[in-house]
């Protein structure tokens, strides 16, 4: 319960989610309180069963998100995503900007198919390790991706069939264990 | 389903201040709260279901809705123009403290549809209109200060032009 405005919080962000992103970023202004809800606002009410965009603003963090039959997500510049989703399958993220931190969990998202990333930076040891709880991981797109911490990185993955990789900078080499490979894409332009 | 029975079953309802409501067991379905309560109950309910969240006022309206919402249903050429319109009357007939207390009630009684369209009927309220008067509108007391709330303004400039009149 919001005890100031007397609405339950799932109703607030209900609310949240049917005003257009200006009406929803003022209610920040409301109240502290507001302030609150406007950051854990996860525009759900936005999400098919298995679809949701996510769109966030500038310092917004989503906690935690758990939904068991979401199958896809497009998640922009949210700077803390933790996914609980396994059957999640295509996943599409970008930073806002590459000045902005991220944090980014997806620890259970064991079937993952589909991963594109964008303005990442220093996407260090987590990164890196991903790829070795991803199987089933087909595709993987990385675009205007600083490699600040790894100028080397290892994509151990046997099912990988399209690998992409462009403008990232700061990158001296790509190992690339994926025996079922059948695209590969480089453009070095930083 | 149909032709079994012309004489449906109804339940009781009883809300707060202990005003019964008869209500067709179609009708209550769409009350998952209700529903839940039948389930959970092994023989028929025979007694009046007690709503000790949901007063006299809320369940009228409530009903209302359920009602005319079945009977435009029931007759699918007209049903979407038709509950339109109810629908606006509905939303119009309401003042904001009303609106707020009928929210309370459906997300209670857990009646799906109502639900949304009362929260898009905030929503349709509050868009475009500036803080203070969402300020008013939800009976948010202010608890920044000067300096913080002008801050806040600065960092979400952009949503703050074109702001209607209140």
């Amino acid at each position: 319960m919001d005890r100031i405005s007397g609405l339950p919080k799932v109703i607030l962000h209900d609310i949240l989610g049917r005003l257009p992103d200006k009406d929803a970023a003022k209610t920040s202004v409301l109240s502290k309180a507001w302030r609150e809800t406007w950051f854990s606002f996860p525009i759900l009410s936005y999400c098919s069963r298995n679809f949701f965009n996510l769109h966030g603003k500038l310092d917004m963090f989503i906690q935690y998100v758990s939904l068991q039959k979401l199958k896809g997500a497009d998640i922009r510049g949210i700077q803390e995503v933790y996914i609980d989703a396994p059957n999640l399958e295509n996943l599409y993220y970008r930073a806002l900007d590459m000045d902005t931190p991220f944090k980014m969990n997806l620890d259970s998202c064991t079937n993952l198919r589909w991963l594109s990333l964008q303005n990442l930076r220093s996407p260090n040891k987590w990164f890196l390790e991903q790829f070795y709880w991803i199987p089933f991981l087909e595709s993987l797109m990385l675009h205007n991706c600083s490699m600040f911490e790894h100028e080397r990185i290892n994509i151990p993955s046997p099912e990988l069939k399209f690998f992409s990789l462009s403008h990232c900078s700061n990158l001296k080499e790509v190992n690339i264990d994926a025996p079922n490979l059948l695209s590969c894409e480089y453009d070095g332009k930083a | 389903m149909s032709g079994i029975s012309d004489t449906e079953r109804m339940i009781t309802l009883k809300t707060v201040e202990g005003t019964l409501f008869d209500v067709k067991s179609s009708i209550a379905k769409d009350i998952k709260t209700v529903q839940a309560f039948i389930d959970d109950s092994d023989d028929d309910v025979t007694s009046p279901i007690p709503l000790p969240n949901v007063f006299t006022r809320e369940l009228s309206r409530i009903l209302d809705y359920l009602n005319n919402h079945h009977r435009f249903r029931s007759d699918i050429e007209k049903a979407d123009e038709e509950m339109a319109r109810y629908d606006a009357e509905f939303a119009k007939s309401m003042s904001h403290e009303e609106l707020k207390a009928l929210i309370l009630a459906a997300n209670y009684l857990n009646v799906k549809d109502l639900l949304e369209f009362l929260n898009q009927t905030v929503a349709d309220v509050i868009q475009n209109k500036s803080v203070e008067f969402v300020r008013n509108f939800f009976g948010i007391e202010n608890d920044y200060t000067p300096e913080e709330e002008e801050k806040l303004r600065n960092e979400n400039e952009w949503a703050f032009n074109g702001v209607e009149q209140d």
